[in-house]
């Protein structure tokens, strides 16, 4: 009997094994922690489809992962820039070379079609609608069906991006009977009401709102240089470079074209323990976001330093604590300093990120050395200095804790600290602070809620403090939608209500200041003030922890999302 | 059975279903994020691309507009007599905080009177007194004692006085009489107020009716088909594993019954012990790492891409390794239950009578204990296939397999409400079926069940 038993386990391990196939091609194995589930370029839902969709699409614009420098994709060159007293336009000329996979060359038609997707009436383009807002119109030429003009409202720096960083979409593909080419960007935008109760948009809608749109490897097509070969569900996704593909053939060579890969497949592993261990198997070639202990432990080991290059890029999240501003025992500014003060940003390091982060003073990176405010304290757990700034913001301490009269009510200082659940870093976090705080004598409630209910907590402003990650980056520093007066009623961006008449006219000053030396000047004032304030405590820029195999070589690792490019990238035999 | 058995029972299962349904979708569409457009919940983490409040106040209630989501949630709703009154005021979104509570605690004339002259006040109000008085009257509005009220009150009064403008002077003695004047406790009765079918529920209720369970908020695809794929992985491996576990258990239960001293029953019952107490994720882990160790590779893209043969799916090294997985969970339990049971028919007089008959251990055993053995199996197997359907979450993440439970899971993660409503209506039905089937079931088997 336990031979029968043991035979028959044998039997069907043997039979596992036996089912694996040594693979044909090679190609570079990544992973990903979730499926892309839709790679609809309008509605996608999550990072790792954006990923994939900026392989398949190209934008006019694109960012060199390497020198973070704003590079021209589809456009022959960066746009050139007219500012008039109330808009800017932007002119920009489609390569030559650029043609979809039918053939046909991509022009200024294609362009505005993309532009007339992203506002029309009832598609799921909500987002697009509001971060485009800005695009007011598009002028194509007369003499040449590959340039045109972007008018936008007023003018921002950030804009030298933003106005080509959409992706260009085939209508070919997308409108195969023309419906939009029949309709101006400018009447969209205009009669985007009455537009959403005509039949014609009815119908363009089911058609562009469709799961085929989303989930069919045919129609999932773009002028990028790779193509979907196979998505299988919830396991893996196939990349293979088009042959032959219009980038290759661009004299003189251009950077950002190049995509040397022949495949690259994307293998989903939703758990982490799973993925290292495929990591340690040499079934991946690159994997991110690896967990502390685990990345740690690898490089420490000999067998492992043999296989894979570490590193440690650091990238631009930014982990915050914000403050609510308009609670009225939160409302003097020395209160909120004080809390500031019972952070210990290098004891969070050490203790809970390894060493593994770039603590900072505000939201600008200590990378960007012109910008950055080196003259500000990093925050040290100081608690003479926290009871020091109480006491001068009028609370007294009590047998019942610290207490203050604010308008003829007496007011307890008690505190709830909201962070997302689920992430062991920020419980860390807010357990070392609720005991930093409750040595002052300050009672901290810490209440892990998930995304949605933390974000309608923030846009109500039902709450006292939280921790949440900013996602920040190296090309525009326009905070108006963040920190601006204006923008501090429910719904806004400016959820701690943050902002004096003083900080707005900054804000508004170097939102559109271009001159680096101007601007560095204005952006240490501004860190230097929101320090004072403390609406938003900034605590460290996290470090993305990144494996790659030895065998791949010219991998570019960065700061910017998603951490690594692997376009230049090539296998060594 | 009698036929009015069956139909009332029917009934009762059927108004069950609807209950529930009616409890997740009503419930779903209070959660935060229901009502927001895709990827603009979070305006205030992201420093690229962000936008002020007034265009993604636009853009937000156009979303409700096209979505039909601005619509009311049910037939009838209940609101306080002072907040319904509010409502005929058709004050600004911005304003409306506060004039439902002007109507709740000072009455419907006073607050109109006061509403207009606000408005016009607003024509030619400086921008910043503008919104400090707004923040007060907001913040008088959601002050909780009435300590706290007065003190708003009179801040308003104040700023009120100190304005220049002509029209504030008029607004300031509207204010004081809006002070003065009592609330009427009508305000704060409770009043219904009837929606009539247009209402989000009756829509959601009759497309249910029809068959149309919707489509999946991530990627349109129909709900139904996005089920009846992820069943497909979850029946293949919890099938696979579970006659696997079942023809094992089986072996090793008879085994234990016939050979009670023999050393290999004793370590393995040890070993199933131990196999029970281990964490489900550290056995799926552990096969991984021996598969992956032994030169497996669960993660293999380039096999022939059309192989949706049923022998092709079998094949696939992960729904193996899942089946396995399911297989060690599954075996503990069963293996030792039914040995329990054996060991407790044989325990029984018949057993002696046909011992003494002349008939061998190993036949009595075979012909007589275990028929009666059997009977409470049925019951744990039931049990089991329901825990399996909603398929084992730790194997289905650690083998990266497309599942009804890794659907579940990222169905309430991405808010993706259409797909919960399906999935619960499927378990429920599938729970109430297993059930009916093997009280069915025992009917048939046991004949002192029928009696009944």
């Amino acid at each position: 009997m336990k031979n029968y038993c043991a035979k028959c386990l044998s039997f069907i391990f043997i039979c596992i094994l036996s089912c694996t196939s040594k693979p044909e091609e090679t190609g570079i194995r990544i992973r990903f922690d979730q499926d892309p589930e839709s790679l609809h370029p309008l509605s996608y839902g999550n990072a790792p489809a954006l990923q994939i969709l900026n392989h398949v699409y190209q934008s006019l614009l694109t960012v060199d992962l390497a020198d973070k420098s704003i590079r021209p994709l589809l456009a022959a060159e960066l746009p050139s820039v007219r500012k008039t007293d109330s808009t800017s336009l932007f002119t920009f000329s489609i390569r030559p070379e650029a043609q979809w996979d039918n053939g046909s060359p991509i022009t200024a038609q294609d362009v505005a079609f993309s532009l007339k997707l992203l506002h029309s009436p009832l598609i799921d383009n909500e987002r697009w609608r509001a971060q485009y807002e800005f695009i007011k119109d598009i002028q194509l030429s007369q003499r040449d069906p590959r340039s045109f003009t972007l008018v936008c409202s007023g003018y921002t720096p950030e804009m030298r991006l933003m106005a080509g960083d959409f992706f260009v979409l085939p209508s070919y593909q997308f409108d195969p009977k023309g419906t939009l080419a029949s309709v101006s960007y400018q009447l969209i935008r205009q009669k985007f009401d009455s537009l959403a109760l005509t039949p014609t948009f009815k119908a363009f809608a089911t058609i562009i709102n469709n799961v085929a749109m989303a989930r069919d490897t045919s129609l999932i097509k773009g002028s990028g240089p790779y193509r979907l070969r196979k998505w299988n569900a919830g396991q893996s996704i196939t990349l293979e470079k088009k042959k032959p593909w219009w980038g290759d053939g661009v004299n003189p060579h251009v950077p950002a074209l190049q995509a040397r890969p022949s495949h690259i497949v994307f293998q989903i592993i939703p758990d982490n323990a799973s993925a290292i261990l495929a990591l340690k198997a040499s079934q991946l070639e690159l994997m991110d976001n690896i967990p502390l202990i685990p990345f740690l432990e690898m490089q420490r080991e000999r067998k492992y330093q043999q296989l894979f290059n570490f590193h440690t890029p650091t990238s631009y999240e930014l982990i915050f604590m914000g403050v609510n501003g308009q609670n009225p025992i939160l409302q003097d500014r020395s209160t909120r300093q004080a809390l500031a003060h019972l952070l210990d940003i290098p004891q969070i390091i050490n203790s809970l990120q390894g060493g593994l982060a770039t603590p900072t003073v505000g939201f600008v990176h200590p990378q960007e050395k012109e910008f950055y405010n080196s003259d500000l304290p990093i925050l040290k757990f100081d608690k003479p200095k926290a009871r020091n700034l109480l006491l001068a913001a009028g609370w007294r301490q009590t047998s019942t804790g610290w207490e203050k009269k604010i308008n003829g009510k007496i007011h307890q200082l008690k505190l709830d600290l909201l962070h997302k659940v689920g992430n062991s870093d920020f419980e860390n976090m807010s357990l070392l602070f609720q005991q930093n705080a409750k040595s002052l004598g300050i009672p901290v409630t810490l209440q892990a809620l998930e995304s949605s209910q933390i974000s309608e907590r923030l846009q109500t402003r039902k709450f006292d403090l939280y921790f949440r990650t900013l996602i920040g980056n190296p090309f525009s520093y326009n905070l108006i939608p963040l920190l601006h007066t204006s923008n501090a009623k429910n719904g806004g961006g400016n959820v701690t209500s943050f902002g004096t008449a003083e900080t707005d006219l900054l804000l508004e000053k170097i939102a559109n200041e271009e001159l680096p030396e101007e601007k560095a000047l204005l952006l240490k004032s501004l860190q230097q003030k929101m320090q004072e304030e403390s609406n938003m405590i900034f605590l460290y820029f996290s470090k993305n922890r990144i494996a790659v195999s030895k065998q791949m070589d010219s991998v570019i690792i960065s700061g910017l999302k998603p951490g690594y490019d692997v376009t230049r990238a090539f296998l060594k035999k | 059975m009698s036929l009015l058995n069956i139909f009332l029972r029917l009934t009762k299962f059927i108004l069950l279903l609807w209950l529930t349904a009616s409890c997740v979708f009503l419930m779903s569409r209070l959660l935060p994020s229901a009502n927001a457009p895709k990827g603009m919940e979070d305006a205030d983490l992201s420093m690229h691309g962000a936008t002020n409040a007034a265009i993604l106040e636009q853009v937000r209630s156009d979303y409700l507009e096209r979505t039909g989501l601005g619509k009311p949630l049910f037939y009838f709703d209940l609101a306080l007599r002072g907040h319904a009154l509010a409502g005929k005021l058709q004050a600004t979104a911005t304003d409306r905080p506060w004039a439902e509570k002007a109507v709740l605690w000072h009455g419907n004339r006073e607050a109109e009177s006061f509403y207009s002259i606000w408005q016009q006040w607003q024509l030619r109000a400086a921008e910043s007194e503008k919104r400090t008085l707004l923040n007060h009257l907001l913040s008088w509005s959601i002050s909780d004692s009435p300590t706290d009220r007065v003190v708003q009150e009179k801040e308003i009064a104040n700023r009120l006085r100190a304005s220049s403008l002509s029209v504030s002077s008029q607004l300031l003695t509207s204010w004081q009489k809006l002070r003065k004047t009592p609330s009427t406790l009508t305000n704060y009765l409770p009043v219904v107020q009837w929606h009539g079918s247009d209402n989000l529920y009756h829509d959601w209720m009759v497309k249910t009716l029809k068959g149309d369970l919707g489509a999946s908020t991530q990627d349109y695809q129909a709900v139904s088909f996005k089920i009846k794929e992820a069943a497909g992985v979850s029946i293949i491996v919890g099938l696979v594993g579970l006659l696997f576990a079942m023809v094992v258990s089986y072996f090793m239960g008879l085994h234990f019954t016939e050979n009670p001293s023999s050393v290999f029953t004793y370590l393995t019952q040890q070993f199933l012990y131990v196999l029970d107490s281990i964490p489900s994720f550290m056995i799926a882990l552990f096969l991984l790492s021996i598969f992956l160790g032994a030169g497996g590779s669960i993660f293999n893209p380039f096999l022939v891409d059309d192989g949706s043969v049923l022998l092709d799916i079998l094949g696939t090294p992960s729904i193996l390794l899942g089946s396995l997985c399911i297989s060690l969970l599954l075996i503990p339990h069963l293996t030792l239950q039914f040995h329990r049971s054996l060991v407790a028919q044989t325990q029984v007089l018949y057993q002696r009578t046909a011992l003494a008959k002349g008939l061998t251990f190993k036949k009595t055993l075979r012909k007589h204990a275990l028929p009666n053995a059997l009977l409470p199996s049925i019951t744990i197997l039931s049990e089991v296939i329901i825990g399996l359907l909603a398929g084992v979450l730790v194997v289905e993440i650690t083998f990266s397999l497309p599942g009804l439970g890794s659907l579940l899971a990222k169905s309430i993660l991405s808010a993706d409400y259409p797909v919960l409503v399906g999935l619960t209506l499927l378990f429920l039905i599938f729970r109430l079926l297993i059930v009916w089937l093997t009280e069915l079931l025992y009917g048939w088997l046991d004949p002192r069940m029928r009696s009944n």
